[in-house]
């Protein structure tokens, strides 16, 4: 059991991801308790330092937003994007690695997605090396 | 005047004795600079050792200190956890006169007779600290007196295969008690050491008075035009003492430098700022140092090691803005 | 006539005519090889500027302390950040005069492309010169294990100080109250903890991406000589790869983050760009 003491924050946007999270609970898709979601308006509101910062305390992360087009913000996903590509790049030249932060688009419909990709994620994340908390814990 | 004479090889083996009661901290290289470090027991510095990035301010007064821990009780006050003070035992050497001088300006602030800081006290009294003359002085040098002996418990005058070996403090003496160190008689330094091109005789007590009549010019928005308002000479200087107050969100009260550089430094929290620009904030930097401080402690709150004359980004020279102030009228 | 004088004819014009108030340039340091931002408001202050190795801070800093009208001696990196100023509208283009110059520092950073002026209302200097910036530095970064890679980013975080010194001389940083100063929430611990630290640099390095144009300030002014450029440079990279574009260079682009296109790519996602 010693995976119940990680935790992998997802920042899920409020009007399609954070839906498809309810779908999935509502719809009764298993998923693993140590995500621990945060719901925020848009993807376009996540700024870089929430992800840097998640990292001081918890394993790993999870950026789920609508999928492009179907943003309810008509844009933000699209900005977020060219933002999301550089940080997981910038992420992967300090050399964190690859599954630490992970982003995907998960619609409000999508509830089985959402538990499939959760369950991806939380599963890579588990089996990455400890985690350093950038150098906190030692 | 120094009292012993030993060679390098016998003082090596007479410190690497010593760390089995102290740990010995010296300059250590790393890249092309000098930081403080535990000491390997066998490096020597080396022919370009000027002086440390950093002064050892932060071995006594650290960057960050946790000054306690506290948790909430249910139904209680709250816990409050208050950590140990520091006790293990410290030499410090190849540490430079400045330097060594600018502990005891430091001691000033935080071991008095209104406040004793136990976190820096407990540091200052367990360490002793041996310091190496200069012989060559740096770009931005502009001490007044290389072979200043306070702030030493011992100090040491390079001559090649040699040291000669001052006694200056009580804790110095004590640390002696080796054979290796004799000496019939005083010995004359052998060398001529070189004269100080830029003697802080700049920084005087003309300086203090000008200083009391200026408070208003002009100058110090001329002066400080250039200035970006980093923390470069401040965080840099063995002796500037500020410091900031945080709770962080886990229960710990921390105590970090401040600097009187920063926007931010004196913002209230009403948003009013009574230092709003650049020429307050140089002019609380210049005035404490060599006004205020002079005021209440009867000397300046500079050494002239030279760091913030070096390593200011945008050149803003403290030894010309002293000069400027002089020129006055 | 030298590149100085004619800089400095100039800018003896533009006082007598009253165009601006005040030329910021630069002057002879106090210390050896070391240049000092200097602001000339006289014809007479205007024989001290000079033009040399060592005029390496980035001058478009100082634009926003004045409100008049100012000339300023621009290199290839100043006029870069003086466009990024203009478009972000915390310069206004009519407020300033712009004499453009080549970089008398050349040589010093990694194979600078713009060394002259990509905007001036006046050039002391032409020279069209073709530089290739191969991200060679980058590239080698890249090519280490990830192990080797973070151990070198940890180190070099590590010796930071927090003096801000990096921020400070960054044009790109004009924010009024820097999100490592609010405390509404506090976003930032006041240590100098390496996760302090890391947080500062990675947080810092993408708020200016697609804005920093790699004019080395931050580096330069660095006292524990941290290695600031790598992150900056990659990005630069990353930028140029992923969106074609390279920031200050043009009054009408958009600032690449500002922006997106329909099919930008998108390589981060879970199962790569062939997920959607």
């Amino acid at each position: 059991m010693k995976n119940m003491q990680k935790k992998v924050v997802a920042f899920l946007c409020n009007w399609c991801s954070y839906a498809g999270a309810d779908l999935a609970g509502v719809s009764r898709f298993q998923y693993p308790p140590h995500i621990r979601i945060i719901r925020i308006p848009c993807s376009g509101r996540v700024d870089p330092l929430f992800i840097f910062n998640a990292l001081k305390y918890a394993d790993g992360v999870l950026v789920a937003g609508c999928h492009p087009g179907d943003c309810h913000y008509t844009s933000g996903n699209l900005v977020a994007r060219r933002k999301f590509a550089l940080i997981k790049s910038l992420l992967d030249f300090i050399g964190l690695e690859e599954g630490r932060v992970q982003f995907d688009w998960i619609s409000a419909a999508e509830g089985n997605k959402f538990a499939e990709v959760a369950t991806k994620v939380a599963g890579e994340i588990d089996n990455l090396p400890q985690w350093d908390g950038w150098g906190e814990r030692k | 005047m120094f009292d012993y004479q030993v060679s390098k090889r016998e003082f090596q083996n007479w410190l690497i004795k010593m760390q089995e009661e102290y740990e010995v901290w010296a300059p250590v290289k790393v890249g092309k600079n000098y930081t403080w470090g535990s000491w390997d027991g066998g490096s020597f510095p080396d022919e370009d050792y000027q002086n440390t990035l950093k002064p050892p301010k932060d071995l006594f007064f650290p960057q960050y200190e946790v000054l306690l821990k506290y948790k909430k009780v249910k139904g209680k006050r709250p816990l409050i956890i208050e950590p140990d003070l520091p006790q293990e035992k410290r030499i410090i050497w190849e540490v430079r006169p400045c330097d060594a001088r600018s502990l005891t300006i430091l001691d000033r602030v935080f071991i008095n007779k209104d406040y004793e800081d136990p976190y820096y006290s407990h540091r200052r009294k367990n360490t002793v600290v041996i310091s190496l003359v200069c012989q060559k002085p740096g770009l931005g040098c502009f001490c007044k007196d290389p072979l200043t002996t306070e702030g030493s418990d011992l100090m040491l005058l390079d001559c090649g295969d040699t040291y000669l070996v001052k006694l200056v403090s009580v804790k110095g003496k004590g640390l002696i008690k080796n054979p290796v160190f004799t000496a019939d008689k005083p010995i004359n330094i052998p060398m001529e050491l070189p004269a100080n091109p830029f003697n802080l005789e700049i920084a005087d007590k003309d300086l203090a008075e000008k200083l009391e009549v200026i408070y208003r010019s002009p100058l110090w928005r001329e002066l400080q035009e250039k200035c970006v308002n980093c923390g470069v000479c401040t965080f840099l200087c063995p002796t500037c003492h500020c410091f900031d107050l945080t709770d962080d969100q886990k229960g710990k009260k921390v105590r970090s430098w401040d600097s009187c550089m920063f926007a931010s430094f004196t913002k209230q929290a009403s948003g009013h700022n009574p230092r709003p620009t650049g020429a307050e904030r140089l002019r609380q930097r210049v005035m404490h140092k060599f006004r205020y401080f002079f005021e209440n402690h009867g000397i300046f709150a500079c050494v002239g090691c030279g760091r913030c004359v070096e390593k200011c980004p945008v050149n803003l020279d403290i030894r010309e803005v002293l000069q400027r102030i002089k020129e006055v009228q | 006539m030298t590149v100085l004088e004619n800089i400095k004819a100039k800018a003896k014009e533009l006082l007598e005519a009253k165009e601006v108030e005040v030329v910021i340039g630069f002057a002879q340091g106090t210390l050896p090889g070391k240049c000092t931002p200097y602001f000339a408001r006289t014809t007479e202050e205007v024989e001290r500027f000079v033009w040399q190795d060592g005029c390496n801070l980035n001058l478009a800093n100082y634009l926003s302390k004045f409100s008049g009208k100012v000339g300023i001696i621009a290199k290839g990196c100043d006029t870069r950040s003086i466009i990024n100023l203009i478009k972000e509208n915390q310069v206004n283009r009519e407020r300033i005069y712009i004499i453009g110059a080549n970089c008398p520092s050349m040589g010093s950073c990694h194979n600078c492309r713009h060394p002259q002026g990509v905007i001036a209302d006046f050039y002391a200097e032409q020279v069209q010169l073709n530089n290739q910036d191969d991200f060679s530095d980058v590239e080698a970064f890249e090519e280490l294990l990830s192990e080797e890679r973070k151990n070198y980013f940890y180190q070099e975080m590590s010796k930071c100080i927090r003096c801000y010194a990096c921020r400070n001389v960054c044009p790109a940083c004009y924010c009024k109250e820097c999100f490592v100063e609010e405390n509404l929430p506090c976003w930032l611990g006041k240590t100098t903890d390496l996760a302090d630290n890391i947080i500062f640099h990675l947080t810092r390095t993408m708020h200016v991406a697609g804005r920093c144009i790699d004019c080395g300030a931050c580096v330069r002014a660095c006292p524990m000589e941290v290695n600031l450029s790598l992150l900056n440079r990659k990005l630069l990279k990353d930028i140029q790869e992923l969106f074609n574009t390279e920031p200050g260079l043009s009054l009408e682009a958009e600032p690449v983050l500002n922006e997106y296109k329909e099919d930008d790519p998108q390589p981060f996602l879970i199962g790569g760009e062939e997920s959607v």
